[in-house]
Parts: C-alpha cells; sequence; structure tokens
C-alpha cells in the first residue's frame, strides 16, 4: 500500500462560502484518478478521515469536504449518538451540490483525470445527485437512503457515470418500495448501476466506530468499491 | 497457480454413477473445497475452465455432469440449441439433484476438505440453493439462478450458509419482480444473503463463451464471488 500524505485545505465555494476539506494522496506525484469521500452526518472526523486514508493508500488522490461549512466551525465533529440535526436540516440541495462541485473541481485542478465519487449515509446521497451534473467516472453510495425521498424526477435520467450501491437489509431508514423506485427508474433511463443489498447490515455498517458495524458486509463492499473503481477509473 | 485437473466417477446414493470434473491445485489448501454446478449445457470448456479459475485461487474444485442420469458421459450442448438441452433438463429431480450435490460433498470431505461452499451458474444457481437447504455448506452462490422462484422458495427457510446471489437486470427471465420474491423470501426466514443486480448484465452474463458476456459484471460479480468465499470457507 501506498504511504499517504494528508492536509486540509480551504475550498471556495461557488455561494461565496469557504469549505474545509481533508486531503490524502498517495505519496509522491499527484495521480490521474481522484476521488470525492462524501462524508456522513457526524463530520469528517477519525473514522471519514481513515476512509479517506485508505481510498489513498490504493492510489486515489481523495477528498473529503465538510459538508456543514455554512452552519458549523471548520473541524466540526458530532458524536455518533448525537445527530446534529441543525446541521443537517440547514443543508440545502443546491449549497450540497455547490460543495461537490467546489471538491471535484479541486482534485481536477490538481491534475486527476478520472474523478470518482463516494458517500456514506448522507454522503451517499451527495454522490448520487452530484453523479447527475459532474463528469464523474463513477459513483457509489453506502446507505445514501436520504436520496431515496429526493423529488427531482430529472435525477435518475441525469445519471452520468456507473453507480453502485450498498444498503443495509435491516436499515429502518428506506423501505424496499423506495428502493424499487429508485431502481426502477433507474433501469427505465438506461442507466448503467450495481444494486446490493446486505441483508444482515443495518445503516452505517461500513462504519468501524458505530454499533451498527458489521465486518462481514463492510469487506465485501469494499472489495467490490475498490474493483468497481478500478475499472471504471482506470479507463483513458 | 497451476492446476492438476482430471474426470473422476462418482457412486451417487441412487445407484448411479456421475463423471465429475476436478481441478486441483498446485499448492492444495486441503480444508477448503468447491463445487461449481453447470449451466445447462453441460461441464464444457467454459465451466472447466471455471472450474479450474476457482482452484487457481486455492480451491480443489469439483463440477459434476448433473444430467448424467439421461445423457451420454461427457455431454456438451451448443449454446444456441436449447432445443437439444431441453429433454435433459426436463429430467432432472431435485431428489437427483440434492443426490448429485451430497456425492461431490462427500468426495470433498473424503479430500480432507473441512470447508466446503459452491458456485452454480443459471440451471446451476438453482442448484446451488437447492443443495444449500440440505448441505452444510459454509458459502452458497448463485449466478441467475432461474426456477429458485417460486418453487424453490419453501427452501429459503432451509438454507443452511450465507448465499452470494447474482442477478443481471437485464434477464427476461429472471424479473425484478421475481428477484425480489428470492429476497423477500430470505429475509423473511431470516438468512444471511448479498442479493446484486448488474443493471446492464443479460442472463449468463459471466459466461465469456456466449453472446450475453459482460465483461465488467463478470468481473465485479467473480471478485465478489472471490471475497465472499474466503470470508466464509476460511472460517474455522
Amino acid at each position: 500500500m501506498a504511504h499517504v500524505q494528508t492536509e486540509f485545505v480551504k475550498l471556495k465555494v461557488s455561494d461565496g462560502t469557504e469549505m474545509r476539506a481533508y486531503v490524502s494522496k498517495p505519496a509522491g506525484l499527484n495521480p490521474a484518478v481522484g476521488l470525492l469521500v462524501f462524508p456522513e452526518v457526524f463530520g469528517v472526523n477519525h473514522h471519514m478521515r481513515a476512509v479517506t486514508d485508505r481510498f489513498a493508500e490504493h492510489g486515489y488522490l481523495s477528498l473529503c469536504p465538510e459538508i456543514f461549512h455554512r452552519t458549523a466551525p471548520p473541524g466540526f465533529e458530532s458524536p455518533y449518538d448525537q445527530y446534529p440535526a441543525e446541521h443537517t436540516q440547514a443543508l440545502t440541495d443546491a449549497g450540497l451540490d455547490a460543495d461537490a462541485k467546489a471538491s471535484f473541481d479541486w482534485i481536477q485542478s490538481q491534475g486527476a483525470k478520472n474523478i470518482g465519487a463516494v458517500g456514506y449515509c448522507m454522503g451517499g446521497r451527495v454522490a448520487y445527485s452530484a453523479n447527475a451534473f459532474l463528469p464523474l467516472k463513477g459513483a457509489v453510495s453506502y446507505y445514501g437512503t436520504r436520496m431515496l425521498k429526493l423529488e427531482n424526477p430529472d435525477l435518475p435520467k441525469n445519471q452520468r457515470g456507473p453507480l453502485l450501491f450498498h444498503w443495509g437489509g435491516l436499515d429502518k431508514s428506506s423501505t424496499s418500495e423506495q428502493l424499487l423506485a429508485l431502481t426502477g427508474a433507474l433501469k427505465t433511463a438506461g442507466k448503467n448501476f450495481i444494486n446490493v443489498e446486505y441483508s444482515r447490515a443495518d445503516h452505517g455498517f461500513s462504519c468501524d466506530e458505530r454499533a451498527s458495524y458489521n465486518a462481514e458486509a463492510a469487506e465485501q463492499a469494499w472489495v467490490l468499491t475498490i474493483a468497481f473503481f478500478k475499472l471504471h477509473l482506470s479507463k483513458a | 497457480m497451476p492446476v492438476q485437473s482430471q474426470k473422476i466417477m462418482l457412486k451417487v446414493s441412487d445407484g448411479t454413477e456421475v463423471q465429475a470434473y476436478v481441478s486441483k491445485p498446485a499448492e492444495l489448501s486441503p480444508s477448503v473445497g468447491l463445487i461449481v454446478f453447470q449451466e445447462a449445457f453441460g461441464v464444457n470448456h467454459h465451466m472447466r475452465s471455471v472450474t479450474d479459475r476457482f482452484a487457481e485461487h486455492g480451491y480443489l474444485a469439483i463440477c459434476p455432469e448433473l444430467f448424467h442420469r439421461t445423457a451420454p458421459v461427457g455431454l456438451e450442448l451448443a449454446y444456441d440449441n436449447f432445443q437439444a438441452v431441453m429433454p435433459y433438463y426436463q429430467a432432472l429431480t431435485d431428489a437427483g439433484l440434492e443426490a448429485d450435490g451430497k456425492a461431490c460433498f462427500d468426495w470433498l470431505t473424503g479430500q480432507g476438505a473441512k470447508n466446503i461452499g459452491c458456485v452454480g451458474f443459471c440451471l446451476g444457481g438453482r442448484v446451488s440453493f437447492l443443495t444449500n437447504a440440505s448441505l452444510p455448506y459454509k458459502a452458497a452462490v448463485s449466478y441467475y439462478g432461474g426456477g429458485i422462484a417460486p418453487t424453490l422458495l419453501p427452501k429459503a427457510k432451509d438454507q443452511k450458509a450465507p448465499v452470494l446471489f447474482h442477478w443481471g437486470g437485464l434477464d427476461k427471465h429472471i424479473t425484478p419482480e421475481i428477484v425480489k420474491s428470492v429476497e423477500e423470501a430470505m429475509k423473511t426466514a431470516g438468512k444471511n444473503y448479498i442479493s446484486a443486480v448488474y443493471s446492464q448484465a443479460d442472463h449468463a452474463f459471466s459466461c465469456d463463451d456466449r453472446p450475453n458476456y459482460n465483461a465488467e459484471a463478470a468481473e465485479l460479480a467473480w471478485v465478489s464471488t472471490i471475497a465472499f468465499l474466503k470470508l466464509h470457507l476460511s472460517k474455522v
């Protein structure tokens, strides 16, 4: 595995705000492949930084933006048993899209040609909406169940890069009807997606610092995610 | 790693004999074994190479000729001649398939395998599910298993090992509703499964000798399968 170098960068967002982001890159030259890592609702915390580092170890210039930057101070983290409702409720679709674009533009400015996105929980929803307007080569969502409530009917048909969805079968924040509606819409739109359900996993199953961690599902999902990015982000 | 292959004859509990293709890794890890269940076209070049591929990953792998009660030894059928397949296919019985699975399972056990799994394709995908209800596998993998729903759904509650299902989103014989019915049956029975749908893949997408071959889906499904088998067959 490559050794990684990490830093925090400040990105200018199109609405005039500034957003801090955690960057992890393989030591040495900036690679041609980049990854946007969209975080859960608990901030760019130790776990999200570790995830970002893990992707960098696999050769991706990886960036994890602080999506609460308009309402929370830089470096905001919330414990897993304290849902930061005041910040999640302040999020807007436009704000999240602007944050995704700022992140994408930064990665691109560093020389990355093939850029993908992976998001966890809220971040999964961000990866999905970002894939509707950014030229991502692939987008992965881990239990991004908020996407199931998005009302914009153009989102499925505007999806650009191939998608990979990981869902926990025990996740109460989604219903099978909602999942069928999403995959049905994507299928109707002729989109390339892989939809995976892990029956014994719950929301947050990939986070080894959360109670819902499921090591088997996390390992399976990880292997598939890495293979998915290798396949799609390696294309010339 | 290099493999050695041979054909062997096994005695089956109903008094018949079944020829099976066996592929053994040069560095044999005797404690893991795999039964590979064929598609509807016989243990042909493709099935032998799949069996070899698993052996290259360290599994003692065996692929039995499921049509042995009605077909000559070594029968292979052309992919575009499903008419020729039909009489052999229709002559299959669940009892016969279970007995064939058991003969292979017992043979692997006799060779020293302690952790045994199965991987089946198409017809074989159904056989994986069927035999997972009676044999103490550690893992069962089913690629586009037609005929699991509706007739085998009562066996969902008897599934022993975790199951990994791969489905092609374009499969006209295995529709999203059918996939959902399998998932629901497994869920109701509280079983451990992963269900993955590849939206742009059709039935038999993993077979590189057939027109429906989808290299991307095949590669990702393969990676998942290998990780799944490693996870579950490595357990003490």
